[in-house]
């Protein structure tokens, strides 16, 4: 009985310690019109970062370097992110007008409204977050990094932070209209097909 | 000078148009004439005369406002030609009532939208790792 208390505890605490050491901390929006000072202190205050002096050292020796390859970075992802939101702008016109059209086809468009205006919501987001990715980027490139590297390193960590998140989001837009909104268009086109008579 | 005294009359010795007619015996009489006052022509310096200026004038608006007519025509031929397929795709946007065909052929073309974006190849995870920084 003792001994599987203690197994029951051991495990509550691995999963404790396990969830806060995945946790991503979330980068929050800075103000619109921030500089980059403010910027910098808002991602220090979020990352936290304490560096080992031997990381601090092998960091600003190759941090240069490093802002090189982000700004050939910033130059690759720009028409990426410039793409895509193309694309999911394409995408909210053709159900725009589908709702007008089933409208006038005296379809009950009430769901597919509401899917609609969650898909906007979500494309809102990734504009948002690519946004932030970009400015982040900029200010990776910018900071004098052998000066601040605390700094430096809070804004690589926020940087990738938002990568991941433009990949959540990418893959959630996705799976919302392919298995959403698409299967209630197929509902519509299914109401829509003129019924057959076995005779 | 009184006032009803002609100035022709003051003048004793009124300059003559040639000089030669005053000094035959001079050594240079082709240069003379160039230093009197009246001995230039009337037209211009460069000898072409002022009908033809103005002719050339007259003559250097015209193309210039042909050329101008010709440009102007051209625009309208141009907007022309960009007006027909504004006015096409005003009536294609004409909103007509659901039709089955017509939504499943949108539907298919949302799935070509998404289809065409690569997350994995955009997305790369190693793009920010510090290997690719080289950190």
């Amino acid at each position: 009985m003792k001994q599987g208390l203690v197994f029951l505890a051991s495990v509550f605490m691995l999963v404790i310690i396990t969830g806060s050491a995945l946790a991503v901390i979330a980068p929050s929006t800075p103000p619109t019109g921030s500089t980059f000072d403010q910027r910098l202190v808002l991602r220090k205050s979020e990352q936290k970062i304490t560096l080992d002096p031997k990381v601090q050292e092998r960091l600003i020796q190759k941090c240069r370097a490093a802002q090189a390859v982000i700004t050939t970075l910033i130059h690759d992802t720009e028409p990426i992110i410039n793409e895509r939101n193309s694309i999911y702008q394409k995408i909210d016109a053709k159900l725009w007008v589908m709702v007008g059209q089933l409208k006038l086809a005296n379809k009950d468009t009430f769901k597919f409204e509401q899917q609609h205006t969650e898909y906007v919501k979500k494309i809102a987001a990734f504009q948002t977050t690519g946004a932030n990715f970009r400015q982040t980027l900029d200010d990776l490139a910018v900071i004098n990094c052998q000066a601040d590297i605390i700094g430096f390193k809070a804004l690589l960590e926020t940087a990738r932070t938002y990568y991941t998140e433009l990949y959540n989001q990418t893959a959630d837009n996705n799976n919302y209209v392919l298995n959403t909104v698409k299967p209630t268009i197929d509902d519509f086109v299914t109401q829509l097909t003129p019924k057959t008579n076995p005779n | 000078m009184y006032p009803n005294q002609e100035p022709q009359q003051i003048a004793p010795n009124p300059v003559p148009n040639n000089m030669e007619e005053f000094n035959p015996n001079l050594t240079r009489p082709t240069l003379i004439p160039n230093f009197t006052p009246n001995s230039s022509p009337s037209s211009s310096k460069t000898g072409i005369p002022k009908k033809m200026i103005i002719i050339g004038a007259i003559i250097g608006v015209a193309i210039l406002a042909m050329i101008i007519i010709v440009v102007i025509s051209m625009g309208k031929k141009k907007d022309t030609s960009t007006e027909k397929p504004q006015t096409f795709t005003e009536q294609s946007l004409v909103p007509a009532p659901a039709t089955s065909l017509g939504l499943q052929q949108t539907n298919t073309s949302i799935g070509q939208d998404l289809n065409s974006l690569d997350n994995a190849k955009d997305f790369n995870t190693t793009k920010l790792d510090d290997k690719t920084l080289g950190l």
